[in-house]
């Protein structure tokens, strides 16, 4: 079982890209995708990062981290866009809006639950667009 | 389209925690408690049907953007079991747009099952594990059949002519000694495996067998101690396999 320590550790290790991403993002049903795969400097570690955007909306985009181990993938980390509402606890719904991470946590993988529950709203990036491409830009 | 009156009404029944904001000019997006395991709200959409005394209950594509994450829906098995999902929630599919039609007074529970299956749709990942274990001879054979077409496998090979009883998954017949490989996934295949490789044996027939396993866990100690006696070679898992398969079939093909 992951700590948070070796969650963020696999998050922000260094990483080398061993399948690049596509010069031109396919489309596929209503969406744009592209993905890339990295990992560790070491070779051990495996990890998939997926770009999606809808076609018409494009503030509904999703750029995620998937780690690979042995048994499972999971989704260390996620950035959205301002698609809609998001909350933290779902039974105790204090609703956030606006661009926002997701993240997994040592909690929630020893309580069975894979999903990154972690929401946190951010300033961190907004977007601009050129033709198909995401541009991160520092605020 | 949506009178203050219909929207009023909707608040109403989802006890006012219930709002339609627009987003683009006539797509309404839903905001409602219909949430995604990891806190974002549903992408759900009111707006136009083609019949104009119907309203549309839309996610505009992103309930599949969103599998699509992690879950490839990429055989005709996941298909199945995704249209089977659509149909059992009289949901609707045109270019990856789920929808249903329904009359205005219907539009609470139109909204509720379409959080449904939305919700059934985006959860086809969990059952990954699950859906790996009834589709392992698909994946497999789509493996073989397309990365190791260049070694010219042979589906369902009978090594003892009008013996059909002795059956062969896929046999690589290129070199002198041929490889036959057995898919196994249970106990029954395990011991048709191992009954099969030691009839060959008792034949006196040239040949290696390879035994690709789902995963290690898939059969019972006796059966994998029984299997590991008959067979040349076992792989412990699919993926083990499809990594190692070309290196091995190599090697194999050099030595003899």
């Amino acid at each position: 079982m992951l700590t948070d320590e070796q969650i963020n550790k696999l998050i922000t290790e260094e990483k080398i890209i061993t399948k690049p991403p596509k010069k031109d993002f396919s489309s596929e049903n209503q969406h744009f995708r592209n993905e890339f795969q990295l990992s560790s400097l070491d070779g051990k570690r495996k990890y998939t990062v997926f770009i999606r955007q809808h076609k018409e909306f494009r503030e509904n985009f999703s750029i995620g981290l998937l780690y690979h181990s042995e048994e499972e993938s999971i989704n260390l980390f996620r950035c959205n866009g301002n698609h809609g509402e998001v909350v933290v606890d779902i039974l105790n719904p204090s609703p956030h809006y606006g661009f926002h991470t997701h993240k997994i946590t040592a909690d929630l993988l020893e309580n069975n639950i894979n999903e990154p529950k972690k929401v946190e709203v951010t300033s961190e990036y907004t977007l601009l667009l050129n033709k198909h491409w995401l541009i991160f830009v520092d605020m | 389209m949506l009178t203050q009156e219909f929207i009023n009404e909707l608040k109403r029944k989802f006890n006012n925690y219930f709002s339609l904001k627009e987003k683009r000019e006539n797509i309404f997006q839903v905001f409602a408690p219909l949430y995604h395991p990891d806190g974002d709200m549903m992408d759900i959409f009111i707006t136009e049907a083609p019949n104009p005394e119907l309203i549309r209950i839309t996610d505009f594509g992103l309930t599949l953007m969103r599998l699509s994450y992690s879950f490839e829906i990429d055989t005709p098995n996941k298909e199945k079991i995704f249209n089977k999902i659509l149909a059992e929630n009289s949901i609707q599919n045109e270019n990856g747009n789920l929808f249903i039609d329904v009359k205005p007074q219907y539009v609470y529970h139109g909204l509720l099952q379409f959080a449904q299956a939305v919700s059934k749709i985006t959860n086809m990942r969990l059952f990954r594990r699950e859906i790996i274990h009834s589709l392992f001879f698909e994946m497999l054979d789509d493996f073989i059949m397309t990365k190791l077409q260049k070694y010219n496998p042979i589906k369902k090979f009978y090594p003892i002519p009008e013996h059909e009883e002795y059956e062969v998954d896929y046999c690589f017949n290129q070199r002198k000694r041929p490889i036959y490989l057995f898919g196994v996934n249970n106990n029954a295949n395990a011991r048709l495996a191992t009954i099969c490789c030691q009839k060959f044996i008792a034949e006196k027939l040239n040949f290696t067998s390879l035994i690709v396993l789902e995963s290690l866990d898939v059969i019972g100690k006796k059966d994998q101690a029984r299997l590991m006696s008959a067979a040349d070679k076992q792989f412990p898992s699919l993926e083990e396999f499809q990594k190692r398969a070309e290196e091995y079939l190599e090697r194999e093909i050099l030595q003899n």
